[in-house]
């Protein structure tokens, strides 16, 4: 054992809990500057298009390099961290199963921005902690999440609030209000729906000796076809309206974007 | 006598055996404005691509102020005081115009690779990229995403990007394609503008902004140059009429 650091062992949940918190403050912080300084906006230029950051000089080469090893040393951060937190480190960590969840909350969050895999890392525990309590398909929802977000949003959830950045400049975010409203409630039940199909087949395929499941805090009987049938529905007709309304959307949302003379 | 700006000495390039530059000799004087005319696939863009490091030329030599700048990578060919703008823009497209111009400016401003200055304490380099936005004529644009400007705006950012940083020797490729009469204009003035007191060369179609603009001009046939000489002297040589420009001049 080494000896403490200021009296602080760093033991309790407490202790381990204030010190994550404060490397994790400190890196992002650190990261921000990191995307002020010159090297930092080149990475942004050779994302957007390499072959001109050439003709300005820099190579896309030693650009990548630098943020790479960027990129390496808060890896290197967030390793001593997690051994520390958990006080184990096994290959699963270094497995490509790790990496691909660390990219597939990138892409959630959104690539670009700054706050993007932020958001993108807190949906993607909260997804894995507190929906993979309630159910044992946590992953196929963040599959399903994922493949929504790359055909739908590929700016992730961060460009999805950037988008709206543009309507509100322009003082038009009223307009996108009623189409909004409109589309939440079959959009819901859609959802609500196709999860109830999903975990009534899971259910009744894993666990098909026990006769009553409970889902959205309501318990029913798997046996009977009427919640088969009632969520059918639910999926069938939210998916329909959602489809009509979807088309208010995108007009309104064509009208709170317009901009004379922009994008000729 | 002083060096040529920009001298190409026998510059050959073969595409899978195939020769698209058969000995391309040029040389462009300090501070000269000097256009290249050609018909379609004459090798005018090719050219461009072989000094400024793009493609590897198959075999002569490429001079930059009498330095040989032969089969450099495109930053460094850059760095030594040659920059060009592109055909197809060629844009920094996700990015305001603002970044765009400030993130041509950095390496001739010698911030390198550096991660420790802070990019908005740097108030020469911000203001140097707002003068260039401000003689762009896009202060109004100065934070719409590039990708969003329209077409001669594009065009114009794309310009903004080649000059900034203070290369010497510019290229030009196409400024003017595709505008209108008086988006042709404003890019004509532009780029007497932003070149004066710098060795220009400019690849055009548009014969009367070559003709206007140009010092001399070179007319490059099937990867060769058939003729060089003032605007006048091109224009009255039999050969270059034959081979390309009677047909050009009519449109005129």
């Amino acid at each position: 054992m080494a000896p403490p650091t200021f009296g602080i062992e760093f033991i309790t949940q407490k202790e381990v809990y204030f010190l994550i918190a404060f490397w994790v403050l400190l890196s992002t912080f650190c990261m921000y500057l990191f995307t002020q300084t010159p090297v930092g906006k080149m990475a942004n230029a050779v994302r957007d298009n390499p072959e001109r950051a050439e003709f300005v000089g820099y190579s896309q080469r030693w650009v990548r390099y630098v943020s790479f090893c960027a990129a390496g040393f808060f890896a290197g951060v967030a390793g001593a961290l997690f051994a520390i937190n958990y006080e184990i480190l096994t290959e699963q960590n270094l497995n490509l199963n790790m990496s691909f969840q660390v990219l597939l909350a990138t892409y959630i969050g959104g690539v670009g921005f700054f706050l993007g895999p932020i958001f993108g890392a807190i949906l993607f525990t909260l997804l894995q902690t507190v929906i993979g309590l309630q159910t044992d398909l946590w992953a196929l929802y963040t599959g399903l999440v994922f493949i929504f977000m790359v055909m739908f949003l590929p700016a992730g959830l961060t460009g999805l609030f950037a988008m709206h950045m543009i309507p509100i400049q322009l003082g038009r975010v009223g307009m996108l209000i009623k189409p909004y409203s409109k589309i939440f409630l079959p959009g819901l039940a859609f959802v609500i729906g196709i999860i109830a199909l999903i975990e009534l087949i899971n259910h009744v395929r894993h666990h098909g000796e026990e006769q009553f499941m409970t889902l959205f805090w309501v318990e029913f009987d798997t046996t009977s076809f009427v919640p088969w049938v009632l969520f059918a529905l639910m999926t069938i007709v939210g998916f329909y309206i959602s489809r009509i309304f979807a088309k208010e959307v995108a007009e309104a949302w064509g009208e709170a974007t317009f901009v004379e003379g922009e994008r000729r | 006598m002083s060096v040529e700006a920009l001298k190409l000495d026998n510059v050959k390039k073969n595409f899978a055996g195939t020769e698209i530059i058969r000995g391309l000799n040029l040389s462009v004087a300090q501070d000269e404005r000097h256009a290249v005319i050609g018909p379609n696939g004459a090798g005018k863009s090719t050219a461009y691509n072989l000094i400024t490091g793009r493609y590897q030329v198959s075999s002569g030599k490429v001079f930059l102020k009498g330095e040989d700048i032969t089969n450099l990578q495109p930053y460094e060919v850059k760095r030594k005081g040659l920059s060009r703008s592109f055909q197809i823009t060629n844009i920094f497209p996700k990015m305001s115009v603002f970044e765009n111009v400030r993130c041509s400016l950095l390496w001739a401003m010698g911030y390198k690779y550096s991660f420790w200055h802070m990019v908005g304490n740097q108030s020469k380099l911000n203001n140097d990229a707002e003068e260039i936005i401000e003689e762009l004529n896009l202060k109004d644009r100065r934070n719409t995403l590039a990708g969003v400007l329209s077409y001669a705006e594009q065009r114009a950012l794309e310009i903004g990007i080649t000059i900034a940083g203070g290369s010497e020797v510019i290229l030009l490729d196409e400024p003017t394609a595709g505008m209108s009469v008086s988006e042709t204009e404003y890019i004509v003035g532009l780029i007497r503008k932003v070149t004066e007191g710098k060795t220009l060369l400019v690849v055009e179609h548009d014969m009367g902004v070559v003709f206007d603009l140009a010092d001399r001009i070179s007319v490059l046939v099937y990867g060769e140059i058939i003729a060089t000489g003032t605007p006048t002297e091109v224009k009255e040589n039999q050969a270059v009429q034959e081979a390309y420009l009677g047909a050009a001049m009519e449109e005129h």
